[in-house]
């Protein structure tokens, strides 16, 4: 079993809006020009991500990172990248990337559509996706946040989002 | 590479991500493109079919809602908060639409207006949303769209 890895958190922490989608709040991802004791903001993104689970006897998440841009007053271009994980969640223990089936973990994923992602046919244990969403800036800073999406249960018939979550660190 | 739109003037288009779609007053018009869960198992992806199916037409609601597109109340529940599992979304009914002039099979389903076809193409699953008065949809591929580029949102200005 590998290991998870670190950092990835639920944002904010977000809203499970029923027992099958999860919406992170929405995180700011930013560029400046510092000179002295003042920064001037360049650019700004949005960033969130969705989690629907498909339900029933599915045991395949549709992720959206949804990434666009908030402002541009230092007219900069940038560049979206998205990385996806998935975990088992281990009460008590380390939790453990998926097996079984599931989609690879450590994979760029593409950002501002739908991506179906399954975490593997293995029944009664507790998964949860993770998407790392960074934006590199034209002028140099790459601005990086890590997300870690809704415990879900995976059941063979039953699957849905937990009622509570593991928060991530 | 060549984009998937319908056969005929919509006027300027809007671009998210994978998604291309216009909000007229005649209704909503979208064409979603995403790729297969399970590229070499076709047994796998038809077991899971009707969800995915499901779950496209949530994913393109929760897209549009994002760029603010008001969506018939019925597509907007469904596209935040479900509250069964996608598959069991239901009221689907067989119908053909036209790609490049071929016909194919898709499956729709009508939220108060507006008509969403699911639909699986050269390896893809396709969303196809169009105000419900239309009986069909037809589509082909286009080497030029009056469209933002891709990544239209990562650069200046």
């Amino acid at each position: 079993m590998t290991d998870t890895p670190g950092g990835f958190i639920l944002q904010h922490p977000g809203f499970r809006r029923s027992d099958y989608v999860y919406d992170s709040d929405t995180v700011y991802q930013g560029s400046y020009r510092c000179s002295g004791t003042t920064c001037t903001l360049l650019a700004q993104v949005t960033v969130q991500l969705h989690e629907a689970a498909i339900g029933g006897s599915s045991h395949t998440w549709q992720l959206t990172m949804n990434m666009r841009q908030y402002s541009n007053p230092g007219n900069i271009t940038w560049s979206y990248f998205a990385t996806y994980w998935c975990g088992v969640n281990v009460s008590g223990g380390n939790d453990y990337l998926c097996t079984n089936g599931a989609a690879p973990s450590d994979v760029s994923m593409s950002v501002n559509t739908l991506v179906n992602k399954p975490w593997g046919s293995t029944n009664s244990i507790t998964v949860f996706p993770m998407v790392q969403a960074s934006t590199q800036f034209s002028n140099g800073p790459k601005v990086t946040t890590k997300f870690r999406g809704w415990d879900t249960l995976s059941r063979s018939t039953t699957t849905r989002l937990n009622t509570t979550s593991g928060t991530g660190g | 590479m060549a984009e998937l739109w319908f056969d005929r003037e919509l006027g300027p288009l809007s671009r998210r991500g994978s998604m291309l779609y216009t909000s007229r007053p005649d209704g909503i018009w979208a064409v979603l493109r995403a790729e297969r869960t399970h590229p070499a198992d076709l047994d796998q992806e038809s077991g899971e079919l009707l969800g995915l199916y499901g779950a496209s037409a949530h994913g393109v609601g929760h897209l549009l809602l994002g760029d603010a597109v008001r969506l018939p109340p019925s597509l907007e529940q469904w596209s935040t908060a479900p509250t069964v599992p996608m598959a069991q979304l239901g009221s689907w009914v067989p119908r053909l639409l036209s790609i490049d002039g071929a016909s194919q099979l898709a499956l729709t389903r009508d939220f108060d207006g507006l008509r969403v076809f699911a639909t699986t193409w050269s390896d893809q699953h396709l969303t196809v949303v169009a105000p419900s008065t239309e009986s069909t949809a037809v589509l082909r591929q286009h080497d030029e769209l009056d469209a933002p580029p891709p990544g239209w949102d990562q650069h200046g200005g």
